[in-house]
This record gives structure tokens, C-alpha cells and sequence, in this order.
């Protein structure tokens, strides 16, 4: 035994050599960014091996689910409240879309195993149906109780990685596949689908008959949510990785080297430019003209509709969440920084600060 | 350094074959695999070379006489050993230089693999934060599709099969049987004194096992590597006319029957009673 001990100890050092340069196993190494969604009454957030529901004046923890996680178990898409606040739903790295009481964090009766690949991108809800994009290419409609509602799903050839949107009886979904679709929301039928020439990472934005939609071909387009017809184009200088938001005529909309744009929502010419020092990953958030947003080096920004800087806020980790509002406060969440959730009132003032128990040092690995 | 010398490259690589291949992950692994080590091959038949010359030496009746002449003085041992490597013209190195020059480029390989498999949206980040600004057209070739065969090459590989309850890990079966295979037949078996022997043992059934495992629990595309790199391995071994089929079922004979494993000393001349056995 002696003699064959070095063998043994050259093989364990070897395969934890080729276990670390993999970064773990498919499952353990889930790595994204935190998914946060707000209510009145409470702070979802989902990050690592949990989800955690904070109190929205003080940032106390309620709750967190699940008490033990299992070794598959690990969250990144915003948990999302079902109209009548009954349900929490939540998509999991483990493939499973989980019901969770949103008032104690335990687990509902149901949960939906049909996906055969995580959930990345944020499932939406309606008072009676629950729409769960999954990576592996398709768009699951249930109703509360995680009963199918369409006859098959909705599929395509690649990822589902955003939430999709809902218009009356159209769904709009975005996937990697470099294609946006138009969906009957009650038979899961095809109305239309638009291929952009590029994956499309994040939701669209919808106003006024037309959506707006950032591509990894480093363009921002607008097509008719009707037919799907592209009405115009506007070229960015990078990819565009982070969804568009609308206000008063203007389509807001980052790129990842950092540029913020200003598009006129009519043809698409450029208003002005923003450029921040890192590159932006999510959605802008404008609140009465103010348009705040984060980059991947952890500033954030508030700008004026004049392209004007109101505050800026330096965090030590990354940003690649969208901002949500709670009341008065703005909820940032970042990564591989010192804490997970921020609070800042809208002068860009800390309110306070969350870091779940169970991980003192937010990491995007579990 | 490592990530710019090494990873970066390969990755753009595997990336520009697989937009050549038609997209096919799978295909460009494998093609990935067989163009590098087709360009290692230098290497390896180096260090086969050296590895059969160690072979004969340890064979020889002079270096048997050695050992039993000076097996109560294992410094004087190694002098008269070395002093043989000089008359019989042999690179004491020979033979694990070319295996250290190799095993950057063989981790650069699998971290190139595993950074193109990537399926969520950090992993994905890192991965293009490696591709080459000038590399034609990234964004129209992403993502990277993962089905290959029945295989989702960013899952960990099951084959299910209508009527058996659970997924057969059929891809790291395939792993654990082909580096068996290559463990066997690129392993001098015959030579060599006890702790040798017992390394050798050991290398040649727990080493595709430990493989084996990694192509259970990570992501199938990496097993098509691992399947891939074997498969050409062999290969090239046979191609240099040195495939002996028979290695595979002597050398369990003989491990399982042989006394020196067990013996105190290292100096017992099996290499001339495995010589015998042939």
C-alpha cells in the first residue's frame, strides 16, 4: 500500500485539479445573478441555493426556502407573486417550478417537473395562468394549481432565457434562438415569429402597438406587435445584452461596453448617449424622468432625461440585475461584492443593506 | 497568462470549427481533439519511443545483473544506473518530458471545452469575454447548440431507454472502457520491479474509473472529449505498429497471478519472467 499510495494521491490531485478547472459539476455550478422581485408586503429575492423574503422598510429576513436545500437545488430567476398574491412561483436550477406560500416560505402542494433544463428567465403570472420560459426551449403555460394549460408547449431550438410579455390574448417571448415570437396565450399557437439575425437575451418592451427588443447583433429594433414586421433599426456599439424600457417617447437601452441610449421610440434615431464606466447587463429603471441603472463593475447610475448625472453609487461587487422600486426605496442587488441586496432612497442615500446568513460572501457559485 | 497563452486560443479554435462544421458541437469537439493531437503527435510518439527503449533497458540483462550486484546499496545502484541510460543512449526524461510538455495543452484543451459549454448567462459572459474581437460573426453562431446524437452536450449524459426506469450513463461506460483500453495498450506492463508493477495496476483500473466518474457527473461534452482524445490515442498507437491486443487480457492475468507485488524488495528480476511470458 506504501508503495501504490503516491499513485492514488497523484489521481485525487488530478481529478481535483480537472474538477476545479470545470467549476464544478453541471448542476453545482449554476452561476448567475440574483433574481429580485418586489411586492407591497415583501423583497423576493432568489440567489443561490435559496429564495429570501425580506421585510421592504427594514431589509429583515422573513423567510427562506427551502429550510434544507437539496444538492440540486439553486435559484436565480426572480420569484414572482401570482395576481392574488396566493402564490409565490418560483424557477429553479433543478428544472422544477416551485409554489411557495409567499406569507411563510413553505412549499405549496404542487410543483411542475416537466422542464428538462433550468429556469433562468423570470416566470410571468396572471390571476390564472402561470408562463415559465425554460432553457431547454420552451414556454410552459400552467394553471395555479401547475396544471398544463396549452396541449404542448410552446418550443423552440434554444434557451428561453427572459420573462415573456403579455398583451391581451399575445405573448411575446425573446429567445437565444435570434428570434421573437408572437404567442396565443390561451392555445400556445404561433401568431408570428421575427428572426433579429442575433440571440436576444432579455424582454422586450412593449408600448403603443410596438416592441422594442436589444440583440446580441449589437442592435436595438422595433417591430409591430401586430405582424411582427420590423420598423426599424439602430445600431449600438456593442451587444446589447439588458431589455429596453419606454417612457414619454424615449426607448432607454444599454449596451454592454457601457453605452446608455436615448432612441426615439418613433424611428429610432438617438436622442444621446451615456457613457458609463463598465458594461450594463440589465434593464434601466425610469422613475419621473430618472433613469437608473447598474454596470458589471458595480457603479450606479441615476441620470436626468437630460443626460444629466444626478448621483452616482460605487459598489465593491457587480450589478447585473435590473433595479426594482419598493415604496421610496430602489433595490439593487449585486454579486461577488460584500453584501447582496442595497437599498437606496432616490437621492442615492443607503437605507440598508441584506446578506443572507448562509452566505456571508455573495458568490455567483453555490 | 495561462488563460491568454493557452485557454483563449483554444477556445477561439474549437469556436471557429464549430461555425466550419455546421454548428455541430459535437462534431467539433471531436475534430478539436483530433487536430491537437495530431499536432502533439511529435510528442507522443517521443515519448512512446523513450517509453519502449525503458522497456528494454529495464529488459536487459545488464541492468538485471545491476540489481542483484548492488541490491543491498541503492545509492551505488543508481550511479551504475545511470552510467547504463549513458551506454545504452537513453534519456532517463525521455519519456515523461513530452507527457509534462503535453499536459498544459491537454488541460488547456478540457478548459476550453468546458468554457464553450456554457449555459447560463455568467458562463456565457466569460465564455465570449475570451473570443477574439475579430473572430467573423460571434453573435450570428450563439448560442453554441448543444444536442449532439441523443445528447444534450451541456447535461450530463443518460440514455433512456422505453421500459428501464432510470437514464444508462452509456457515454462514461464508453470512457471507462475506451481509457481501459488505452491505459492497456500504451502501458509497458511487462517491465519494471514491484512498486512498478503495482503503479502500473493501479493507473490501469483506477485511472478510467476516476474518468469514468467525471464523464458521469459533468457535462456529456466533455465525455465526448475524453472518448474522442482515447479513441485517437489508440490510434496513433497502432499506427505505429504497436498495438498488441493482447496486452489488454495478459497483463490482468498477470497482475491478478503476480507475486511481486507483494515482495519486499524491488529488485526481483520480473521483468525477465514477464519477458518470458510473451
Amino acid at each position: 500500500m506504501k508503495k501504490t499510495l503516491p499513485v492514488i494521491i497523484i489521481m485525487l490531485v488530478l481529478a481535483a485539479l480537472l474538477s476545479a478547472c470545470s467549476g464544478g459539476s453541471n448542476r453545482l455550478a449554476a452561476t448567475s445573478w440574483p433574481g429580485v422581485s418586489v411586492s407591497e408586503d415583501a423583497i423576493f429575492v432568489a440567489f443561490g441555493n435559496r429564495v429570501y423574503a425580506l421585510d421592504p422598510v427594514t431589509g429583515i429576513e422573513r423567510w427562506k426556502f427551502p429550510n434544507e436545500p437539496g444538492k440540486t437545488q439553486s435559484f436565480f430567476s426572480a420569484p414572482i407573486l401570482v395576481e392574488d398574491d396566493s402564490q409565490l412561483i418560483i424557477g429553479g436550477y433543478d428544472n422544477i417550478l416551485y409554489s411557495v406560500d409567499p406569507a411563510t416560505g413553505n412549499q405549496n402542494t404542487w410543483s411542475f417537473a416537466g422542464a428538462t433544463n433550468r429556469y433562468i428567465g423570470d416566470p410571468l403570472t396572471t390571476a390564472r395562468a402561470i408562463f415559465a420560459p425554460s432553457a431547454d426551449g420552451n414556454l410552459y403555460a400552467l394553471d395555479t394549481n401547475g396544471q398544463s394549460l396549452w396541449a404542448a408547449p410552446f418550443h423552440s431550438d434554444d434557451p428561453f432565457w427572459s420573462q415573456p410579455v403579455l398583451s391581451g390574448d399575445m405573448l411575446y417571448q425573446a429567445g437565444l434562438d435570434h428570434s421573437l415570437y408572437a404567442i396565443n396565450a390561451t392555445t400556445g399557437a404561433e401568431r408570428w415569429a421575427t428572426d433579429l439575425g442575433a440571440p436576444i437575451a432579455s424582454s422586450p418592451a412593449l408600448a403603443d402597438g410596438i416592441l422594442y427588443a436589444g440583440t446580441f447583433g449589437s442592435e436595438v429594433v422595433a417591430l409591430d406587435a401586430d405582424t411582427g414586421e420590423v420598423l426599424w433599426r439602430t445600431a449600438t456599439d456593442d451587444w446589447v445584452w439588458g431589455g429596453p424600457v419606454v417612457s414619454a417617447g424615449i426607448v432607454y437601452i444599454g449596451d454592454i461596453n457601457g453605452t446608455l441610449y436615448a432612441l426615439d421610440a418613433d424611428g429610432g434615431d438617438e436622442r444621446w448617449r451615456f457613457k458609463s464606466d463598465g458594461g450594463i447587463y440589465s434593464a434601466p429603471l425610469v422613475i419621473d424622468g430618472v433613469i437608473f441603472f447598474g454596470t458589471d463593475t458595480g457603479h450606479f447610475y441615476a441620470i436626468g432625461a437630460d443626460n444629466s448625472v444626478a448621483w452616482t453609487f460605487a459598489f465593491t461587487g457587480r450589478i447585473f440585475t435590473t433595479p426594482d422600486l419598493s415604496g421610496e426605496l430602489l433595490i439593487i442587488a449585486t454579486i461577488e461584492g460584500d453584501r447582496l441586496l442595497t437599498a437606496l432612497d432616490l437621492e442615492g442615500s443607503p437605507r440598508w443593506t441584506y446578506t443572507p446568513a448562509d452566505q456571508s460572501t455573495p458568490t455567483p457559485t453555490d | 497568462m495561462w488563460n491568454t497563452i493557452i485557454v483563449d486560443p483554444m477556445t477561439n479554435a474549437l469556436l471557429l470549427i464549430y461555425s466550419l462544421v455546421g454548428q455541430n458541437f459535437g462534431l467539433a469537439i471531436i475534430l478539436f481533439t483530433v487536430i491537437v493531437r495530431l499536432l502533439t503527435y511529435p510528442l507522443t510518439a517521443s515519448q512512446m519511443k523513450s517509453t519502449a527503449a525503458m522497456q528494454e533497458f529495464q529488459k536487459s540483462e545488464k541492468w538485471l545483473s545491476l540489481q542483484k550486484k548492488y541490491k543491498d546499496d541503492r545509492e551505488k545502484l543508481s550511479q551504475e544506473q545511470m552510467k547504463l541510460y549513458q551506454e545504452m543512449g537513453i534519456n532517463p526524461l525521455g519519456s515523461c518530458l513530452p507527457t509534462l510538455i503535453q499536459f498544459p495543452i491537454i488541460i488547456g484543451l478540457y478548459q476550453a471545452v468546458i468554457s464553450a459549454m456554457a449555459s447560463t448567462p455568467l458562463q456565457l459572459i466569460a465564455f465570449t469575454g475570451r473570443i477574439y474581437d475579430f473572430f467573423p460573426n460571434l453573435a450570428g453562431i450563439l448560442p453554441m447548440h448543444s444536442s449532439f446524437l441523443w445528447m444534450d452536450l451541456s447535461q450530463p449524459e443518460r440514455l433512456f431507454i422505453p421500459g428501464i426506469p432510470w437514464g444508462i450513463p452509456t457515454l462514461a461506460i464508453l470512457v471507462v472502457i475506451t481509457s481501459f483500453l488505452q491505459t492497456k495498450l500504451m502501458t509497458p506492463m511487462s517491465t519494471g520491479d514491484a512498486q512498478g508493477q503495482a503503479a502500473t495496476r493501479i493507473m490501469g483500473v483506477y485511472m478510467p474509473l476516476l474518468i469514468g466518474w467525471l464523464a458521469y457527473s459533468f457535462p456529456a461534452g466533455l465525455a465526448v472529449y475524453f472518448v474522442a482524445g482515447n479513441v485517437v490515442g489508440i490510434a496513433q498507437y497502432a499506427l505505429m505498429g504497436k498495438l498488441d491486443w493482447k496486452n489488454v487480457f495478459k497483463s490482468s492475468k498477470r497482475v491478478t497471478n503476480s507475486p511481486s507485488i507483494t515482495v519486499k524488495s524491488n529488485t526481483v528480476p520480473t521483468g525477465k519472467k514477464n519477458g518470458s511470458s510473451k
